[in-house]
């Protein structure tokens, strides 16, 4: 009976180490495969915001997306941000702000927007829910390349740190400009 | 009497011509925050009502803001364009 038991004690063994083994590889597989890992912050259940606005050739549109809101208790600090597939437009400037106190924006035909406070984007903190700011808006000023008549960004990549590690995370919402002759500025 | 639109505080502002499709990520109710007969400042593209991975329009006449209900737009359960 004890050669029984120590057998199937250690083919427990056996397969509990094999998962380590697998857990780990996974792990290191990841770190050194230049697929950053998933951090704690998910666009998962949110809502995707696809907003357009007319403009003209000199408008500088300012454009607010939303990071998800913090499931940690700690906070989180932004890096950068970055435009993905951004075609015929030209990125004049990304800031920060908290909307509920500084200014919520969809899109506005003016950059900076008037009476809206920002922050740079490097070092904006993402405080954890349930804080009394628990909200971080993107704010980004884009305006049409030379003689471009429309143009896109199709989200925006964040990098960011939590609890010492850095992660990365697109925000799925986007932006088209239309130029328009009809637009005028706000 | 009618049911109002739901209170909605947090806000975005969009100004006139501009518009928005809402793609749900959970099941969210939209509505138009003006009475559709009287003063419109908005247009919806579907009607008000509940919907479950719904894209839906806003789309901006005169300046006005799309608010949701319990949170921002991004993950707010109930949008209103007013």
């Amino acid at each position: 009976v004890r050669d029984l038991v120590r057998g199937r004690q250690g083919r427990i063994g056996l397969v509990v180490l094999g998962l380590a083994i697998v857990v780990v590889a996974a792990f290191l597989a990841t770190r050194t495969s230049g697929v950053p890992p998933v951090g704690p912050l998910s666009t998962t259940n949110l809502n995707v915001i696809a907003d357009r606005e007319p403009v003209s050739a000199s408008d500088t549109v300012t454009w607010g997306a939303f990071m998800p809101t913090n499931p940690t208790s700690e906070p989180i600090s932004i890096t950068s941000v970055e435009p993905v597939d951004p075609s015929g437009v030209e990125i004049v400037q990304i800031e920060a702000n908290d909307p509920t106190t500084e200014g919520a924006i969809g899109t506005i035909r003016v950059f900076p927007p008037p009476g809206v406070t920002m922050h740079p984007i490097a070092g904006a903190i993402l405080q954890p829910l349930g804080s009394k700011s628990p909200y971080l808006q993107i704010l980004v000023g884009v305006r049409l390349t030379s003689g471009a008549v429309s143009g896109s960004i199709g989200g925006l990549r964040v990098t960011y740190v939590a609890g010492g590690e850095s992660y990365q995370l697109v925000l799925p919402d986007s932006l088209k400009l239309e130029q328009s002759p009809a637009s005028s500025s706000a | 009497v009618a049911a109002g639109p739901p209170t909605a505080t947090h806000c975005l502002f969009y100004d006139a011509g501009s518009g928005t499709t809402i793609n749900s990520g959970t099941a969210v109710t939209f509505s138009n925050g003006y009475a559709m007969s009287t003063q419109i400042g908005l247009s919806l593209s579907t009607s008000t009502g509940f919907t479950n991975q719904a894209a839906v329009n806003f789309n901006f006449l005169a300046n006005g803001n799309l608010c949701g209900s319990n949170n921002y737009p991004f993950s707010a359960a109930r949008i209103v364009g007013k």
